[in-house]
């Protein structure tokens, strides 16, 4: 179901650039926040874990925090427990499957 | 000084004031903490689940990361946070005129027009920016409903934490005169 905008409002066209023009120029100039989605850099899918990990840390911690003055050591804490957890099975299953592959049975 | 600032827990609220902070972290992650004058950690839940949500969202888009047709159950991790997702999906349903459920399925960019994919693809986030996006809005739920509940908890107990710390316990009566009781 598509709702229409009041008034004014429903002759704004969102995206008038994009259709208009072609290129990367144009798709940043046509780029709408939280509208278009956000081509991430090569590698950074990995370094994303960070913010969300700290951001999963900050809440877990202040759940349990009775005030405010112990909350960033705790933070700390358990955002490196959380990241040395993630390292340690990330490890773990890189040496399962290099396990795998050198025990695989070697075909004719 | 307030209870946030001493730790110390102050009378319980009723019933409907308990409901009352649910709904309103519900609405807006914080607001409960804040309504029951835990000013800082309304704050910090506030920022702290924000964050993930909007980011979320930025990389995602709203058509395809707010879209209970394309995945039930993401949608359903999203609704964590109620307000933002709601206000998400309306958005979703009035912007560019496109129909989020015909976004919903991959084939039907294959069935429709050149044309009409060209209108359609600025609004869709593929793999891996779709899958940052889906982890951080997915996750930015869940911890609102982990928020949710601990302003519920601090509304029912006057102010505690939804599981405590065990209190430092004093030395029982025997260990404390031992001392003086030995000599």
């Amino acid at each position: 179901m598509i709702v229409p905008l009041p008034g004014f409002l429903a002759h704004l066209d969102w995206n008038p650039l994009w259709q208009a023009m072609g290129g990367a120029g144009a798709a940043l100039l046509a780029w709408v926040p939280f509208v278009n989605p956000v081509k991430l850099p090569a590698g950074a899918r990995l370094w994303m874990y960070l913010p969300l990990t700290l951001c999963i840390a900050v809440v877990y911690r202040a759940t349990r925090a009775r005030s405010l003055e112990k909350l960033p050591r705790g933070t700390l804490l358990t955002f490196v427990n959380i990241t040395v957890g993630m390292i340690a099975i990330a490890v773990a299953f890189y040496v399962v499957s290099r396990a795998a592959l050198y025990l695989r049975p070697v075909s004719a | 000084m307030s209870h946030e600032e001493s730790g110390q827990p102050t009378r319980p609220a009723g019933t409907a004031k308990t409901v009352q902070a649910g709904l309103l972290s519900w609405i807006l992650p914080g607001a409960g903490h804040w309504m029951l004058g835990h000013r800082g950690l309304a704050v910090v839940f506030f920022v702290a689940i924000s964050l993930p949500f909007w980011v979320g969202l930025a990389i995602g888009g709203i058509k395809t990361s707010v879209n209970p047709w394309s995945n039930p159950w993401l949608f359903l991790a999203e609704m964590g946070t109620g307000g933002y997702t709601s206000l998400s999906l309306i958005a979703n349903n009035t912007i560019g005129g496109l129909d989020p459920r015909a976004l919903a399925d991959p084939k039907y960019l294959i069935k429709v027009s050149p044309e009409l994919r060209q209108k359609y693809l600025p609004y869709m986030s593929f793999y891996p920016e779709s899958e940052v996006a889906q982890i951080y809005l997915a996750t930015a739920g869940m911890l609102n409903i982990l928020v949710i509940l601990d302003a519920i908890a601090r509304a029912q107990t006057g102010g505690l934490p939804t599981f405590p710390p065990e209190p430092e316990r004093e030395p029982p009566p025997s260990e404390a005169a031992a001392p003086g009781a030995s000599s």
